[in-house]
């Protein structure tokens, strides 16, 4: 990998995954074993169905509570195989059954305690939602942890709502396979959020003004804002160039007795529903554009991009795939 | 890559006067690869459609007016294909000039029949006129320079003169239209074919049209 004066990576071959990983079915059906028939997955939260179902590149997982007991199976066409469950709080993971490898406390690490502290939050649940993209799920993992496409993709959503010097706020960790970023918001939107909380009595894991982000591998990333709430979301592989991101709001009130708050909470929540999928909607045609472009220049020796200061975490989560596939079985 | 293969050979992408204006530019994708042509302060290039950045495809539309510039980071290009605007350069990538010009956009071939343009993927290989031969390429030139005019679309009848070359099929009525159909090259959607219909140019101006594909 070479490094340019101070800040870019251009990284080699061996250091990145090959283009092809982006559109093939070879590379497909690898990270359906290697990748998604391996590692801990995330699942969701339970509500009072006690049945919880994902599928991630034909993958189908069933899981099932009974009173503290979680169990569940995944299909992959005939072939059946018992899941290993386990939860960060409210969250709850997966994985095919297999000897070895690491507790989910582990993969976790090391935000398995903040996430379950964040998870606290995950109260009154408001519909899952899933949006499809035309694209291969690792675009969307890469757009997600791209820290500075704000003023281009969402100059009137994201870009306004952080401070305006978000590049001296932001604060992104990275151990290896999971990061996370935060990023101050901008006094008009922590002052919305305030007003919220004056009124909603929000239930807060934190008293802070952030957007944060926190990535987990493979497919994983919790959304949180001012402390308060708490969206998990999910890159689905659904075909090598089709995934779905799934995504779901926790709006977590300490007053909803009366009708009149209830109303007011189901208002916001749609608001903040709706306001989520226009920035998702920003996204999508970008990473569809990506999907479009990558095999425009895979037969060019050495075009590998170039990574910037805050584009990093993309190459970490392209090393620990490669890793991740590279895993003996 | 063969001779064969849709990357080698020439196809017809749209008419010089597309490109005329600044920043006019037409795309099309020829196999995997997406093309841009592009006015840029007055020369017309062309290049792989493709950010050198992070692979976003840079122009979507199949033609329009704008800067060659990334929709997904704002990276923006120069005639050469050189990124010239990158935001927060000097903080996230410091690149100067060498590690842009290693940056720079892949070229794709690009050459004028008349008024006609065309484009390449490989940039290298017989010039268009050696691959459309030498009679055929005068003949193509000659009448897209007697036909300067758009007009209204125009469906061909039994009589009209056929040509077919490329992935170029023109028609020439006896009472001076020339309707022009340039199917979408292999890889590419219907959305990147064109079909155009010209009059000479001492004929009744009509209104223009395009009609899709």
């Amino acid at each position: 990998m070479s490094t340019h004066p101070v800040q870019s990576i251009v990284p080699e071959a061996g250091a990145f995954l090959p283009h092809s990983h982006f559109w093939t079915e070879e590379a497909f059906s690898q990270e359906r074993e290697q990748v998604f028939g391996r590692c801990w997955l995330y699942m969701g939260v339970f509500d009072d169905t006690n049945l919880l179902t994902a599928e991630m590149a034909g993958l189908r997982f069933e899981l099932h509570r009974r009173g503290e007991a979680m169990e569940g199976i995944c299909r992959d066409g005939e072939r059946v195989r018992p899941l290993q469950i386990d939860r960060c709080g409210a969250l709850v993971f997966a994985r095919v059954a297999r000897e070895g490898g690491p507790t989910l406390a582990e993969h976790l690490a090391p935000y398995g305690e903040r996430l379950a502290m964040m998870s606290a939050n995950c109260l009154n649940p408001q519909p899952p939602v899933g949006i499809a993209f035309q694209a291969n799920w690792k675009a969307l993992v890469e757009n997600t942890m791209d820290d500075f496409h704000g003023s281009t993709v969402h100059p009137d959503t994201i870009h306004p709502a952080v401070h305006p010097d978000w590049q001296s706020h932001l604060v992104t960790e990275r151990h290896g396979t999971n990061s996370d970023s935060r990023w101050l918001l901008a006094d008009g939107t922590a002052g919305w959020w305030a007003k919220l909380d004056a009124k909603l009595r929000m239930r807060r894991f934190a008293d802070e003004s952030f957007y944060r982000h926190t990535f987990i591998f493979p497919n994983f990333y919790l959304a949180t804002f001012y402390g308060a709430t708490v969206i998990p979301h999910r890159v689905d592989p659904v075909a090598p160039d089709a995934s779905v991101l799934r995504w779901q709001l926790f709006l977590p009130t300490t007053r909803l007795e009366t009708a009149r708050e209830q109303a007011f909470h189901r208002s916001t929540a749609a608001y903040l529903i709706e306001s989520a999928g226009t920035v998702i909607a920003e996204d999508r045609p970008v990473c569809e554009a990506v999907q479009q472009g990558r095999p425009g220049i895979a037969d060019l020796p050495g075009v590998t991009g170039i990574y910037g200061r805050r584009e990093r975490r993309i190459l970490d989560f392209h090393q620990a795939m490669l890793r991740q596939l590279g895993e003996a079985a | 890559m063969s001779n064969d293969a849709p990357e080698s050979r020439w196809f017809h992408l749209c008419m010089a006067d597309d490109l005329a204006s600044p920043n006019a530019f037409v795309t099309t994708r020829v196999g995997a690869v997406p093309l841009v042509a592009q006015n840029i302060k007055g020369r017309v290039v062309a290049f792989r459609n493709v950010c050198t950045h992070r692979f976003a495809v840079i122009h979507g539309e199949p033609s329009g007016c704008g800067p060659l510039r990334c929709p997904y980071h704002g990276w923006s290009f120069d005639a050469d294909g050189v990124p010239v605007g990158l935001p927060f350069n000097p903080t996230d990538f410091q690149l100067e000039a060498e590690g842009r010009r290693r940056l720079a956009l892949h070229p794709a071939s690009l050459a004028r029949c008349g008024r006609l343009v065309f484009v390449r993927v490989a940039s290298d290989g017989p010039s268009l006129e050696e691959e459309l031969g030498s009679g055929l390429f005068a003949r193509l030139a000659a009448l897209s320079d007697a036909f300067p005019r758009r007009g209204d679309a125009v469906e061909p009848e039994d009589g009209w003169e056929t040509i077919e070359t490329a992935n170029l099929r023109l028609h020439l009525a006896p009472n001076g239209a020339l309707l022009l159909h340039s199917a979408a090259p292999p890889g590419a959607d219907r959305r990147f074919s064109r079909t155009v219909t010209f009059h000479p140019a001492n004929a009744p101006i009509t209104t223009n049209a395009e009609l899709p594909a």
